[in-house]
C-alpha cells in the first residue's frame, strides 16, 4: 500500500511531559484517516509535527516518501494544506483577500480558483465583510478554503467541526467527502465527534497517551463493531454444516465459537443443531458503536 | 521561495490599516513641531530677532521627530509581527513548506521598509514644511547624510524589535516588550548623554559683594565628570546603542564607526533570531 504519511516511533517531549511516545502510524493515499483520542492524547501534537510547526524530539516521519529531516520535505509540504486547532486567517481581511494572500504565499499567479473555492465552502456571498465579523463556522470554512489553496493532495484537519452547528457539521462532512471522492485528496482528520467521524473515515487510528493503540481500516472496524450473536458450541463443524444449509451469514472465531450476522430463529437453529449432536453452550449479543469501541480500547478515564 | 513571501508580506503591509495610521502619526508629529515653532516665531518676532538665527529656523526640528517616532516603530513592529501569531497565519506559511529562515528574513525586510517609510515621512514632512515656513540653512547634502545614518539606525532597531516580536508568541506581550525595550534604550542613552555632557568644572562666575566689588569665583571640579577609561566606556556604549546614535544624529554629527556597530548588531540580532525561531515550538 502506498502511504501519504508514515510516522516511525515519533516522540515529542515538553519539559519532561511525553506528548508523543513512539507513535507509528500509516495514512494510505486517498484515505480519510480518522484520528481519535482523548484530550491530551497527542493528536494536535502529531498534527503540529507533521505540519512543521514543531520538531520531533525523537523518531521521524515521511511525507510522500520524503523524510522530515531531508531537504525534500519542503517541496512535499507544498502538496499539503492544513487547519491546526483554530483557522489561520487574517481577521482584518475579507474571505477573498485571505485566499489571495494564501495564493501569494504559495506563489500561484492565477487566482481563478478563488471564486470556486469560496463557493465550495459556501462563502461566496460574504463580499466585503471582514473575517473578524464572521461566525465561528464561517471562519472554520474559510480556514479550510485557505488550506485548499494550491490544490493540495493531502489535507490535515484538526477538529474541523468544533463549534459548528448541526447544519454546519453536515456541510463540512459533505465537503470533506466531496474533496476526497472528486479530487482524490487524502484527509487526516482528528475529531472528538466519533459518530460524525464514522460517517467519513476509511481508516482509523486510535491514540492514547502519545501512542497509537490501534490502526485499522473502516471495513475492519465495521467487522469488529458489527452487530452479531456469538454462539459458543461444543464443536463448530456441525454448526457450519447447519448454518450453510440454513443460509445464515456467519464467521468462525474459534473451534467452539462463531459469530452470526443474520437474523435467526434461535429455536429453529437449536433444533437443527440438536439433530447433529451439537450443543449450544451460550448465545451472547455482540457489536458496538465506534464510541463504545473506542472507550473499550482506550478505557473511559478522565478527559483532561 | 523568499519572493513569494515578500510579495505576500508587502501586499499585507500596504493594505494594513496599522501601517497607514503609523505613517499618518509620523507625518503629523513631524509637521506639528514645525507648525508650533512657526507659530511661536510669528507670535514673538522681537524675541526671536534677538536670538541667534538658528532658533527661528527649521534645521533642528527636522531630526526631532524620530526621537518620538521610534515608539511608533516599536508598536508597529510588535503588532505587525504579533498579528501573525495571534491570527495563526504564520502556520499557513510553514504548512506549505516555507523555511523558517525565509519567513524570518522576509519579515525583517518588510519591517525595515515599513519603518524606513515611517521615518522618512517624519523627516521629509518637516523638512519640506520647514523650508516653506521657516527656512532651512543646513545644506541638503549634510541633511541627506544624516538621513542616511538615521535609516541605518532604523534598520538596526528594526532587527532588534523583530527579534523580540518573533520570540514572543503573544501579540500584546510582544508589543509591550518592544515598547518597553525602546523606552529603556532611550532612557539609557539619555542618561549617558547627560553624563557625557556634564561640564568638567563648575563655577567660573562672578559675584558682587556688599561693597559693590566683583569677586571672581574659582572653578570647582565636577565630581561626577566622566574621565579616563570610564568616559571611554560611556562613549563606546553611547555610540553602540542605536538610541545613542539617534541622539547623535539629532543633535550632533554622526560618526562613521556607528555604522560598523550597526552592521554588527544587525547581523548578530538576525542570526540569533533565525536560530531561536528555527527551534521554536509554534502552536
Amino acid at each position: 500500500m502506498e502511504y501519504c504519511l508514515e510516522t516511525n516511533g515519533l516522540c515529542k517531549y515538553y519539559k519532561g511531559f511525553k506528548a508523543l511516545d513512539g507513535l507509528s502510524m500509516h495514512v494510505p493515499k486517498g484515505a480519510i484517516y480518522g484520528f481519535i483520542g482523548k484530550n491530551g492524547a497527542g493528536k494536535t501534537t502529531l498534527i503540529r509535527l507533521i505540519c512543521g510547526l514543531q520538531e520531533p524530539t525523537r523518531g521521524s516521519y515521511t511525507l510522500y516518501g520524503e523524510k522530515n529531516t531531508g531537504t525534500g520535505i519542503y517541496a512535499m509540504r507544498r502538496r499539503m494544506g492544513g487547519v491546526v486547532e483554530t483557522p489561520s486567517i487574517y481577521l482584518d481581511m475579507t474571505a477573498e483577500e485571505n485566499l489571495m494572500q494564501q495564493y501569494r504565499i504559495l506563489g500561484v499567479p492565477s487566482t481563478d480558483e478563488i471564486s470556486e473555492l469560496l463557493k465550495l465552502v459556501g462563502l461566496e456571498n460574504t463580499g466585503k465583510k471582514r473575517a473578524k465579523n464572521f461566525s465561528l463556522g464561517m471562519r472554520q470554512r474559510l480556514g479550510i478554503a485557505i488550506a485548499l489553496c494550491g490544490s493540495p493532495d493531502f489535507l490535515v484537519l484538526d477538529e474541523p467541526v468544533n463549534g459548528l452547528d448541526p447544519q454546519g457539521i453536515v456541510e463540512m462532512r459533505e465537503l470533506i467527502l466531496k474533496l476526497n471522492r472528486e479530487k482524490q485528496i487524502t484527509v487526516l482528520i482528528s475529531s472528538h465527534i466519533l459518530d460524525e467521524l464514522s460517517k467519513l473515515a476509511t481508516h482509523y487510528g486510535f491514540i492514547d497517551k502519545g501512542r497509537l493503540v490501534r490502526e485499522m481500516s473502516a471495513s475492519e472496524m465495521e467487522a469488529e463493531c458489527r452487530k452479531c450473536k456469538r454462539l459458543t458450541v461444543n464443536d463448530t463443524k456441525p454448526l457450519c454444516r447447519v448454518m450453510d444449509e440454513m443460509k445464515i451469514e456467519y464467521s468462525i472465531v474459534s473451534d467452539t465459537e462463531a459469530d452470526i450476522y443474520s437474523q435467526i430463529s434461535v429455536t429453529e437453529l437449536t433444533m437443527a443443531l440438536a439433530k447433529e449432536n451439537c450443543e449450544i453452550l451460550s448465545i451472547t449479543e455482540r457489536g458496538d458503536s465506534l464510541e463504545n469501541y473506542y472507550i473499550n480500547l482506550v478505557g473511559g478515564g478522565d478527559d483532561e | 521561495m523568499m519572493n513569494k513571501l515578500l510579495s505576500a508580506e508587502f501586499t499585507r503591509l500596504f493594505k494594513s490599516r496599522l501601517f497607514k495610521v503609523c505613517m499618518f502619526l509620523s507625518g503629523a508629529l513631524g509637521a506639528l513641531f514645525i507648525i508650533v515653532r512657526w507659530m511661536d516665531v510669528r507670535a514673538n518676532v522681537t524675541a526671536y530677532a534677538n536670538l541667534p538665527r538658528e532658533y527661528s529656523k527649521a534645521d533642528d526640528m527636522i531630526f526631532f521627530g524620530p526621537m518620538f517616532v521610534v515608539f511608533v516603530m516599536a508598536i508597529f513592529t510588535g503588532l505587525f509581527v504579533g498579528t501573525e501569531y495571534s491570527d495563526g497565519t504564520i502556520r499557513n506559511k510553514l504548512i506549505v513548506g516555507h523555511k523558517r529562515s525565509s519567513i524570518y528574513i522576509s519579515k525583517l525586510v518588510v519591517c525595515i521598509v515599513a519603518n524606513i517609510i515611517i521615518h522618512a515621512i517624519c523627516i521629509f514632512v518637516p523638512w519640506g514644511l520647514g523650508s516653506l515656513l521657516l527656512g532651512v540653512d543646513t545644506g541638503a547634502g549634510v541633511l541627506l547624510a544624516k538621513v542616511f545614518m538615521l535609516f541605518v539606525i532604523v534598520i538596526t532597531m528594526t532587527a532588534l524589535l523583530l527579534l523580540i516580536s518573533m520570540l514572543i508568541q503573544s501579540k500584546s506581550i510582544g508589543s509591550v516588550s518592544c515598547l518597553s525595550f525602546m523606552l529603556i534604550i532611550l532612557l539609557i542613552a539619555g542618561y549617558i548623554n547627560s553624563r557625557l555632557d556634564a561640564p568638567e568644572y563648575y563655577g567660573g562666575y562672578s559675584l558682587v559683594d556688599e561693597n559693590g566689588d566683583f569677586i571672581e569665583m574659582e572653578q570647582e571640579k565636577n565630581p561626577s565628570y566622566l574621565s579616563g577609561k570610564k568616559r571611554d566606556i560611556y562613549e563606546f556604549v553611547y555610540d553602540v546603542l542605536p538610541s545613542g546614535q539617534m541622539f547623535t544624529v539629532s543633535y550632533g554629527k554622526p560618526k562613521n564607526i556607528m555604522m560598523v556597530y550597526d552592521i554588527i548588531i544587525l547581523i548578530g540580532a538576525t542570526t540569533a533570531g533565525v536560530i531561536v525561531f528555527k527551534k521554536k515550538n509554534l502552536k
